[in-house]
């Protein structure tokens, strides 16, 4: 009996039938296990290379790998912590008009295809990030095929339109267009444009992005938050309304309004920030513009419904602080003044996103370079055994540094300048001076999500080799003199 | 058996309970040992194990192997028991790492089997409701393909391939880096 056979009958017999069928065989081989242990026990446990590789191993495999939500979750329960680092850097190139905009990186991908024009993304991926100062390239994505010549017509990127989940990539352009990419797969997707219409010009000021995973159904969820001028019934005059989009990957054509606004008064979310991805939910950071309370905006991705996270009882300047998911729990940084003119670090902690109970677990002393307003603040990007990762972008953008704060030694200290990322650095013929200057830095890890077939438009994939290894430069290494609260 | 339990857990380790293989072999074990299957366990708390256990997906050789595997790590359950509840002094860590490390000496040695007892190891181990042995036997396998080509897996575990050379082709020229 062949494989495919046993898996096709194993999906129409229950587990016990299963069992019995499968012991009385003489031979056991893997393709008599019950479904069930081959995907959430044994493929759940391959990295996403040779998962991808067996879709040729016959046709049970091909549609179990290519399409089974259930492998894909159980694929990313078996996750070791993140240790790796992705990179994902935006040039700064001068236009003909010369004026200054930031695109996605399209020169490793253009190298890559002898060339050819095209602006894509790169995504790099730093192993052991403390150790090393090598970088290699993962994925390139001509995800945006343009005219000639290049870059008049190329996306411009906002400085923060870039949201993930478990690996997965949500990149929005200043035109309007949303991406998917998944880099450990080599997938990439457009989402189809939103029925709301054209986007305002100042389009990347209005609105926010998120992505998600229902926990229910393991479905990748994008969401995007965007205020709506809206006329007021028997007035000339006009208002601003909160729209929330949703788009389910994998079953949605189009993206779905949803009927219920955010509770009022109006919650708006910050725009150009997008959400945190935390256990089901994503929260947008509240516009500290508005008569609502402070919080953040919460929508479940399982339900689908909007409601409120309070803030924790600290000051609310939220436009501020930085909200992230940090190794299972939501964190939020913000910026302390102290009596002595230090500035401090402060790092609240909290379990859950529906009653959350905010814990100040951190404070880090000479972290921040540059308070609001003069600069941004270190935002944490992944919490490694002995110590907390974090993109620190001090006073610009240009400035962009990975640093490290050590649980044992209580220290602060910057580890890597990001733009001495080596080859982004360049003049390119015809397109001004382009210099890395904007970076995105995220946890990596692997995702078997399928791109290909699940949204309405996919990409092609520029053929990259990963081996492309680029080097950090390793900054000097300041000794900062830090503190720690509460536990560690 | 758990000779580093204390006394509540020496009683119950006491009780013996028989477990009779899909060939009619019985097999007398403690309950410490039986209660590591949980679907042992529940057929304990139901009290339904009077006149033995029968496991009719299970035969003799697989069952043999799969209590060799419970006594051991009955044994190291009970032992961390005990030194997490008082004996936390150097003394009892340096014993527990030692353990530890002939614990993980047996798994190795364990899972020197072939291919088809590792797979009967896993069903039984599924049957049984074993979480530790199924991650054992589970990683094991898939320690093993995770490097192979597609041909070999269809060779190693007799699987037709019924895709067509076109579908195949296309597989390969969707993700050709993941074939080098």
């Amino acid at each position: 009996m062949s494989g495919a056979d046993e898996a096709a009958i194993g999906c129409c017999m229950n587990k016990r039938q299963r069992t019995d069928a499968a012991c009385a065989s003489s031979t056991s081989t893997i393709a008599h296990l019950p479904l069930e242990i081959l995907t959430a026990e044994i493929l759940s446990r391959l990295p996403v290379k040779s998962l991808l590789r067996f879709r040729s191993v016959c046709k049970a495999w091909r549609s179990l790998i290519s399409g089974d939500m259930l492998l894909v979750s159980a694929h990313l329960q078996r996750l070791p912590p993140p240790s790796s680092l992705l990179i994902f850097p935006l040039l700064l190139c001068e236009r003909p008009d010369h004026d200054y905009h930031l695109f996605a990186d399209y020169d490793a991908a253009e190298t890559e295809k002898k060339k050819k024009s095209c602006s894509g993304m790169a995504f790099h991926r730093w192993d052991t990030p403390l150790a090393t100062t090598e970088v290699s390239l993962v994925h390139a994505v001509d995800a945006m095929p343009t005219p000639e010549p290049p870059p008049q017509h190329c996306r411009r990127v906002p400085h923060d339109a870039l949201a993930y989940c478990d690996g997965v990539v949500l990149v929005a352009t200043a035109e309007g267009d949303v991406h998917l990419i998944n880099p450990s797969a080599r997938q990439a997707a457009t989402l189809p444009p939103s029925p709301a219409g054209a986007a305002p010009p100042d389009f990347s000021r209005q609105q926010a992005f998120g992505l998600g995973r229902d926990p229910r159904s393991g479905a990748y969820k994008a969401a995007r938050y965007f205020n709506r001028l809206t006329p007021v019934a028997g007035s000339v005059w006009s208002e601003w309304t909160a729209v929330m989009e949703v788009f389910t990957v994998g079953a949605d054509r189009r993206w779905r309004e949803l009927a219920a606004p955010p509770p009022p008064p109006p919650h708006r979310a910050m725009p150009g920030q997008p959400a945190a991805a935390f256990k089901g939910y994503l929260l947008w950071t509240v516009n500290d513009g508005t008569d609502a309370s402070w919080g953040f905006l919460r929508l479940s991705l399982d339900d689908e419904t909007l409601g409120v996270t309070p803030a924790p009882p600290c000051h609310p300047r939220l436009a501020t602080c930085a909200l992230s998911e940090l190794s299972g729990e939501l964190c939020l940084v913000r910026s302390v003044v102290e009596p002595a003119a230090e500035i401090v670090l402060e790092m609240w902690m909290a379990a859950d996103s529906v009653r959350p109970r905010w814990e100040r677990r951190y404070a880090i002393r000479d972290a921040v370079r540059f308070p609001w307003p003069y600069g941004y603040l270190p935002r944490p990007v992944a919490a490694l055994d002995d110590g907390i990762v974090f993109q620190d972008e001090g006073s610009c953008h240009m400035d962009s540094y990975v640093a490290f704060y050590s649980f044992r030694t209580r220290e602060y200290r910057e580890t890597a300048r990001l733009s001495m990322l080596r080859g982004y650095h360049h003049k390119r013929p015809g397109a001004g001076i382009a210099v890395a200057s904007k970076f995105f830095v995220i946890p990596y890890g692997e995702s078997l999500l399928q791109l290909n077939g699940c949204v309405a438009e996919t990409s092609d994939v520029a053929e990259v080799k990963p081996s492309t290894a680029r080097k950090l430069f390793l900054a000097c290494c300041k000794r900062r003199r830090t503190e720690d609260v509460g536990r560690k | 058996m758990a000779s580093a339990g204390s006394g509540d857990e020496k009683a119950a380790a006491a009780a013996m309970i028989t477990l009779i293989s899909s060939d009619n072999e019985k097999f007398e074990v403690t309950e410490a040992t039986a209660t590591l299957s949980q679907t042992i366990r529940h057929m304990i708390e139901d009290g339904c194990t009077d006149g033995g256990v029968p496991l009719p997906n299970v035969t003799s050789k697989i069952l043999a192997r799969v209590i060799e595997y419970c006594k051991k790590h009955a044994t190291a359950a009970a032992g961390e028991e005990g030194s997490s509840s008082s004996f936390s002094d150097a003394a009892f860590l340096e014993v527990d790492r030692a353990f530890l490390e002939e614990l993980e000496e047996f798994d190795d040695a364990f899972l020197e089997v072939d291919r088809a007892t590792l797979f009967d190891l896993i069903l039984a181990a599924n049957y049984l409701d074993i979480k530790g042995l199924l991650n054992l036997t589970c990683q094991k396998v898939a320690d093993s393909v995770k490097g192979k080509t597609p041909e070999q897996i269809r060779e190693m575990y007799n699987i037709v391939n019924d895709l067509t050379p076109e579908e195949e082709a296309e597989i390969r020229r969707e993700t050709q880096w993941a074939f080098e």
